[in-house]
């Protein structure tokens, strides 16, 4: 774990839980910054000091991007990279600068390019089965990396079951996921608001082994098409600390 | 019949058949006629258009903004920051900065930039050309605002030695690409063909300041088209990546700006993509690469994030990107999983790179 050291954006302390090696860095965070402050408004792209990272430079990866429209998160993508060992860049999509609050989940890897040599050393799946007791719908294509110091984890769920309002749900897998994971993640609802751009997000908790999901939002819609889904990087808590 | 004068030995300056005479210093001078190369670059077609423009522009200066010109000037001549010492005119100094930042799409500038400025030399650790592959390696990375600017020949003689007076940009704009500056497309797109075996091929690459149009002082080199590094012999490493250049254009013409590239360790993809599918009724992008490429990584499956279009309101998706045999295609997909698909997006993450 590590604090951010500052930032271009007028943005607060960031606490970052993190895997570090010398060839991939798996991040995650979650903080909210004012889009009405001068240095927002003045930063071509988000810039946040780091500590030094085992990474000098990182190819190009992606974060959530979500702002609050009438009290619903809607949101994004955004591409993200390491500038130097210490600097995160994350894109400026200027699409909500409308909205004054803004929020950035880090559920990412970042890797490397440049390597003349690759051996290939492809990995394996990790079995998953998935169910749920509330109202998200039918868990289909369902990824999942159980790694030594991370697990990645991405599906897709069907629409929302009838009466969903202001019911919760909890996500576990048939052999449970690892106990050593607590993080901040967001789910995709499938939903839209028809006065944002974006998908809605919320927050959901990736921890004692299972995805607490919240009640959804009310009031927001839903589309033909329009699969909710997860997807994210997490970092384990038993996993080594990166030596500076 | 019509008596031709001698060109040669009467006291005249002209052309006659292919041989131009002059008169230098009271002696008279007989040269080949020379003729304009009609080949014509895309900076060349730049360079042409906007000099007119250009020299035309610097009348239109105020008298302090010449002199400022013609101080920068003075300046310039003994400095060598074109890579050659030689008499420059406020004019001179003008247009010559102008047409560089014409080359990398920079607006004219009427006040002339300050002089004083250091321009880096361009620093490399290797390179190569062969048949299929121009590169120079561990090219260090610069500031900004500096631009790489690389000249070539097409092929040559072996035992041509003064090849620099052919060279022609086959690309002004080019920053390191984790420290390779690869010019084989360049070279393909400017010169219609690939490099000969054999052959001779002379390199020029310099610096360009985009603020000012100030160049820095070339770095050259030559070297006969073979495989391998020109400075060991030894096998030249190659990244495992795929670019729009390594794409067979044929129907599935969907992905663009695209960049997959993998790293050792776990292996690691990362990938960079837009898409448009235009027409096609299925929920994936689609690219087909050649054997030679497919050959040089396995069947693999990674899962990135990406987003849809502005038109399609950034709604974002995850997919799966992989890479296998379908019929007589080697094909990549970028397939849509989760989120609400749409015709045109990007595509762009990290993820490890799973067995097929």
């Amino acid at each position: 774990m590590f604090w951010s050291t500052g930032n271009n954006f007028g943005g607060p302390r960031i606490t970052f839980k993190d895997y570090q090696n010398e060839h991939e860095i798996v991040l995650n965070a979650v903080f909210e910054y004012d889009s009405t402050s001068a240095a927002y408004q003045e930063a071509d792209h988000l810039e946040i000091y780091v500590p030094t990272l085992s990474l000098a430079k990182s190819a190009i990866t992606n974060v959530y991007f979500a702002a609050k429209k009438d009290g619903y998160w809607c949101g994004t993508m955004l591409k993200a990279w390491i500038k130097n060992a210490n600097t995160i860049c994350i894109e400026k999509l200027d699409a909500w600068d409308d909205c004054q609050e803004h929020k950035i989940w880090f559920c990412s890897m970042f890797g490397t390019r440049g390597h003349k040599t690759v051996e290939f050393d492809l990995v394996r799946k990790s079995g998953v089965s998935m169910s749920h007791d509330g109202p998200i719908g039918y868990i289909s294509n369902q990824i999942y990396y159980e790694g030594e110091h991370y697990v990645m984890l991405a599906f897709t769920t069907g629409g929302i079951s009838y009466g969903y309002q202001g019911k919760t749900d909890q996500i576990s897998n048939y052999t449970p996921f690892p106990a050593d994971i607590d993080v901040v993640l967001p789910y995709i609802t499938g939903q839209f608001y028809y006065r944002s751009k974006g998908a809605v997000m919320i927050d959901v908790e990736f921890h004692n082994s299972v995805i607490d999901v919240p009640a959804l939002p009310e009031n927001v819609s839903y589309g033909t098409g329009y699969t909710p889904f997860f997807y994210a990087f997490a970092v384990r808590d038993g996993g080594e600390e990166f030596d500076e | 019949m019509i008596a031709k004068p001698s060109i040669a030995f009467n006291d005249f300056a002209g052309t006659a058949g292919d041989v131009t005479s002059r008169s230098v210093h009271g002696r008279t001078i007989l040269s080949h006629k020379a003729y304009q190369d009609k080949t014509k670059t895309p900076a060349q077609a730049v360079s042409r258009n906007a000099l007119a423009k250009i020299s035309r522009a610097y009348k239109q200066l105020t008298d302090s903004q010449m002199r400022a010109w013609e101080t920068l000037a003075g300046h310039l001549k003994g400095a060598s920051l074109f890579g050659e010492a030689a008499s420059m005119t406020g004019h001179n100094a003008f247009v010559r900065l102008n047409s560089n930042r014409a080359y990398i799409g920079e607006d004219m500038l009427t006040d002339a930039p300050a002089w004083d400025v250091e321009i880096p030399q361009v620093r490399f650790t290797d390179w190569c050309i062969s048949e299929d592959y121009i590169c120079f390696t561990g090219v260090e990375d610069e500031a900004e605002r500096y631009l790489l600017v690389a000249k070539m020949s097409d092929a040559q003689s072996a035992g041509i030695s003064a090849g620099y007076g052919k060279i022609v940009i086959i690309s002004p704009d080019k920053v390191p690409d984790w420290g390779d500056i690869d010019l084989t497309a360049a070279f393909s797109s400017v010169m219609g063909g690939s490099p000969i075996n054999g052959k001779k091929y002379f390199i020029e690459l310099y610096w360009i300041d985009s603020k000012t149009g100030i160049t820095g002082i070339p770095a050259r080199v030559s070297g006969i088209c073979q495989p391998g590094s020109q400075i060991s012999g030894e096998t030249f490493g190659r990244r495992i990546a795929v670019h729009d250049s390594d794409l067979i254009r044929d129907e599935y013409d969907h992905m663009h700006n695209m960049s997959v590239e993998f790293a050792p360790g776990s292996t690691i993809c990362t990938v960079d993509a837009e898409y448009n599918t235009g027409d096609y009724n299925v929920a994936s992008g689609k690219a087909i690469i050649t054997k030679e490429m497919s050959d040089r990584f396995p069947n693999f499956r990674a899962y990135v994030a990406g987003r849809r279009g502005a038109a399609g309101n950034y709604w974002p998706c995850w997919y799966e990107v992989n890479k296998w045999k379908w019929g007589q295609d080697y094909e990549m997909n970028f397939s849509n999983r989760g989120g609400l698909w749409n015709r045109v997006g990007l595509v762009f993450g990290t993820s490890p790179a799973f067995q097929f």
